[in-house]
């Protein structure tokens, strides 16, 4: 955009602002580099010189963009997905492979990560039981009619092959709602 | 570092009397922001990292407490003026009104009064 040459002094803290904003939303980290990038030009163009001194004195009134970053939002979401709430997905999206240990499993991992709050946690965890109970009182009402009919045998009939179906996809879909959650920008 | 987190306690007070600083600076009248940030800055003690001023706008613009513009500028690049709101004004009004209780509420309490009477219990 201007004709000056940009020093490598400032290219490289322009870099570490965009590290550092790295999870902002993209239109936000673009308007805040922009918005430094602009202010570094505005006052070397003020301060006449451009020499090193100069930019390193403007740079340096302009404070860390790890500071100006973190004013802005960036690392209040909490950790970003780490190993632990890639493994805590993992385990209750799979958890119709190992019913109820499965669940156990990664409702611990959940608990033991910062990366969702409580009431993030609560929904995620309440998600299979209340499949699994929704599925069952079904299951018993369709017993109760069923057996009325005289027409009951013991094989599994389409009702409760849903019910087994719904339980095992619970964890599946406690997983999304985590996974969806993560992405979601935080507000403090 | 000093004692008891005092350090702490006063950046926090800054942080939170800046943004009406900013108000206060605009309610005079529209400026642009690298103006703003080097009027800010050269108060003593109010500003430690001037790039962190720039968020606080943007902020301040959400809030609606602010609008901007854009004008041409004999110099460079258009820039970028912010002008107060009308809910700015009223903010500000309210924090004033309350800032000066405050202030002279805590002076009295650091000042003479308060500590030594303190000191003397």
């Amino acid at each position: 955009m201007t004709t000056m040459q940009r020093d490598p002094l400032v290219d490289d803290y322009l870099r570490r602002l965009e590290t550092a904003a790295a999870d902002l939303p993209q239109e936000r980290r673009g308007e805040l580099v922009t918005e430094i990038e602009e202010h570094i030009e505005a006052a070397l163009r003020e301060g006449g010189a451009g020499d090193e001194a100069a930019v390193r004195n403007v740079l340096e009134r302009l404070g860390p963009p790890e500071e100006i970053a973190v004013e802005a939002g960036a690392g209040t979401s909490g950790p970003v997905r780490g190993r632990l709430e890639t493994g805590a997905m993992v385990v209750l999206a799979l958890s119709f492979a190992l019913p109820f240990v499965g669940y156990l499993v990664g409702a611990g991992l959940v608990l033991a990560s910062k990366a969702w709050d409580g009431h993030e946690k609560a929904i995620a965890l309440l998600i299979p039981p209340f499949v699994v109970v929704v599925g069952g009182l079904v299951v018993l009402a369709g017993a109760a009619s069923v057996a009325e009919g005289e027409s009951f045998d013991s094989g599994l009939g389409p009702v409760e092959v849903a019910v087994l179906m719904a339980s095992a996809l619970s964890g599946l879909l406690s997983a999304a709602y985590l996974s969806h959650r993560l992405r979601q920008p935080r507000t403090v | 570092m000093e004692p008891g987190g005092t350090s702490n306690a006063l950046s926090q007070l800054r942080r939170g009397a800046l943004e009406y600083c900013v108000l206060a600076l605009l309610e005079q009248k529209e400026r642009y922001g690298f103006e703003l940030v080097r009027s800010l800055s050269s108060v003593d003690g109010l500003v430690t990292s001037e790039g962190t001023i720039y968020p606080l706008l943007t902020r301040l613009r959400k809030e609606e407490l602010v609008t901007t513009f854009w004008e041409e500028s004999a110099s460079g690049p258009p820039r970028r003026y912010y002008r107060l709101t009308d809910t700015g004004a009223e903010a500000l009004a309210v924090f004033a009104d309350q800032w000066a209780r405050f202030r002279d509420a805590v002076d009295a309490l650091l000042t003479s009064g308060g500590r030594h009477d303190h000191d003397a219990a």
